[in-house]
């Protein structure tokens, strides 16, 4: 199959098909030698230790000079690292770059993505402050939810994944000392050396004939020093980050109180989805629906294939991308009103309205209604490609509705609130 | 040259040679056994030691008049909490069985700020996400008459301790 299209391809053409996919890669380059830059100098001052860590921060922001803005740095340039690889996956995605030859370059990009997140994970236990503590506990409560469920099975303790990641990220369930040492431990040293080999590794499956500054090519005079080249990208990054930075300090929050946590907890904005999902079922939301989203994405190029990929006609209103825009953002905002409904209310009522929310609730309603959408899709415009569009979409329109809902409509209790403003007073 | 010597046989590579195959399977299966062992080790190297108390931490509390029916009292910095009722004691753990925050105790009943659960006074999941119930623990009596809490023993729910 693959040699004949390779034949009845012209070669010239085959060579300039363009992907572009390394246009942020080395913005994602960058950012992550100022993260690591800035963390290498974070870490003379900080210890990773429960009794200590906090204060050593603490010395970091209020004595060490200039240890504030170094903070601010490493968490700006974590936080773009973050934006720039969604932005990278949905670029590949949109412009079609994981397909075929780019296949390699969509997977590598979504084991940064993940490796990226763990980082950002672990990092954010670091200062034991309350959000760092109590993201901690639930992320171990959640693999312990999954855990649950598989001992009910019956699988043995040494054949339970989420068990024994459990056992390995957190050491224990209580979290404390040894946990601190594995994420400090994580954090500081085995992540980041992954990170930069994968770095490097998609540096290699960039297609060598790209407009591209990162790989050198002898063609043309002006490439000798490509490096050279890039270095006013690099001072404009590194200074708009450090204007950021001092425009916008990162505040430090008060120290972990294992008794109480903050009333309302909100996680980072990138797990505020999660955070979302879970606050309906921990394990469908937590384990199952992540799972199953990285296990679509990373076969897409797979399914996705331009040689499957046909358009027989399309009818307006299903446009995969513009239709399932507007639908999921419509759907998602009323499923979590639906949700929100029932949660506020302790007995179901022969209501009418009750009843409808308590049919749409659930989480599975609402994956399922997203997936029906884009099979819909698919099948109507009788395109793969289009059923993937709108999946795909769906899942990025999603994820950008919940990170806003979380902000600006989940008050103390994780209530419901009109707007920010009605928990104030 | 000695014409004696043994001629090189040429080796048919679709003719199986005993010793060679033999050879290749008893090394392979030494090297996968070696590299198993190793990765087994180093899998157990990182999982957690167990940590077995060999007994339940004990939290004397006061003698039972000290708590008429109706008071609700947190113990143990907030993870546990004493009810009495018309029905005799129990006490509730107050970690919450979604996704293990500390509850909020409220007028009836407990809170989780982080998800938004509520449990009952008798620590039945009422809303939000938890699905199970809190648990109770083991209440007794000393015999100087003072109650005691077993803060990791559970035992069954609705079992209320009468003093």
């Amino acid at each position: 199959m693959e040699n004949e299209a390779r034949e009845s391809e012209p070669f010239p053409e085959r060579k300039l098909v363009s992907n572009g996919s390394a246009g942020l890669y080395f913005v994602i380059l960058v950012l992550f030698l100022i993260s690591s830059g800035s963390g290498i100098l974070l870490g003379l001052y900080y210890k990773p230790d429960v009794d200590e860590a906090y204060e050593s921060v603490q010395d970091i922001v209020f004595a060490v000079p200039f240890g504030r803005l170094l903070r601010s740095l490493h968490y700006w340039a974590a936080n773009s690292l973050i934006i720039c690889i969604v932005a990278q996956i949905a670029l590949m995605f949109f412009k079609r770059w994981h397909q075929d030859r780019g296949r390699h370059g969509w997977r590598a990009d979504l084991c940064l993505a993940v490796l990226i997140l763990m980082t950002a994970y672990t990092g954010m236990f670091l200062p034991f402050d309350q959000r760092g503590y109590w993201g901690t506990v639930i992320g171990a409560n959640i693999l312990r939810s999954g855990a649950d469920v598989l001992t009910s099975l019956g699988s043995p303790p040494s054949l339970n994944p989420p068990l024994l990641l459990q056992g390995l990220l957190f050491n224990n369930n209580e979290i404390g000392d040894q946990t601190l040492a594995r994420f400090s431990w994580l954090h500081f040293l085995v992540l980041p050396i992954f990170l930069g080999i994968l770095l490097y590794a998609r540096s290699k499956m960039i297609p060598r004939n790209t407009a591209i500054p990162s790989v050198p090519t002898t063609t043309t005079p002006s490439s000798r020093w490509p490096w050279l080249r890039l270095s006013p990208m690099l001072l404009f990054i590194l200074a708009s980050l450090l204007l950021l930075s001092y425009g916008f300090e990162k505040e430090l929050a008060t120290k972990a109180n294992p008794q109480i946590p903050d009333n309302p907890i909100r996680a980072p904005w990138f797990f505020r989805p999660i955070q979302e999902l879970v606050s309906h079922s921990s394990l469908i939301g937590g384990m199952i629906l992540p799972v199953l989203i990285f296990i679509f994405l990373w076969m897409a190029p797979w399914i996705d294939q331009k040689k499957v990929a046909r358009k027989l006609g399309r009818i307006s209103f299903l446009s995969p991308f513009w239709g399932t825009l507007a639908f999921s953002i419509l759907w998602c905002l009323f499923w979590l009103a639906c949700s929100s409904f029932v949660a506020s209310r302790q007995t179901l009522d022969s209501d009418f309205a009750l009843l409808v929310a308590h049919f749409v609730a659930p989480l599975p309603v609402f994956a399922g209604v997203c997936l029906i959408w884009s099979a819909a899709v698919g099948f109507i415009s009788s395109s793969r490609r289009s059923g993937f569009t709108a999946l795909f979409t769906c899942l990025m329109a999603c994820s950008v509705v919940m990170i806003y809902y979380v902000t600006y409509h989940r008050g103390p209790n994780w209530v419901f609130f009109l707007e920010p403003s009605g928990w104030e007073n | 040259m000695n014409k004696s010597c043994s001629k090189p046989t040429i080796v048919d590579p679709s003719r199986k040679s005993g010793r060679r195959s033999f050879l290749r399977l008893t090394s392979t299966l030494a090297g996968l056994l070696s590299f198993s062992t190793i990765g087994a080790a180093i899998a157990r190297f990182c999982l957690p030691l167990k940590t077995r108390q060999l007994s339940s931490r004990i939290l004397t509390l006061g003698r039972p008049r000290e708590y008429p029916p109706g008071t609700k009292v947190q113990l143990q910095e907030g993870r546990i909490t004493l009810l009495s009722t018309e029905d005799g004691f129990f006490a509730v753990s107050n970690t919450c069985t979604h996704l293990g925050c500390v509850l909020q105790p409220k007028k009836t009943g407990f809170i989780c700020t982080c998800h938004g659960s509520y449990f009952n006074d008798e620590g039945s999941a009422m809303r939000g996400p938890a699905q199970r119930p809190l648990s109770w623990l083991r209440l007794g009596c000393w015999p100087n008459g003072h109650l005691y809490v077993a803060c990791d023993e559970e035992v069954n729910t609705g079992t209320y301790f009468k003093a």
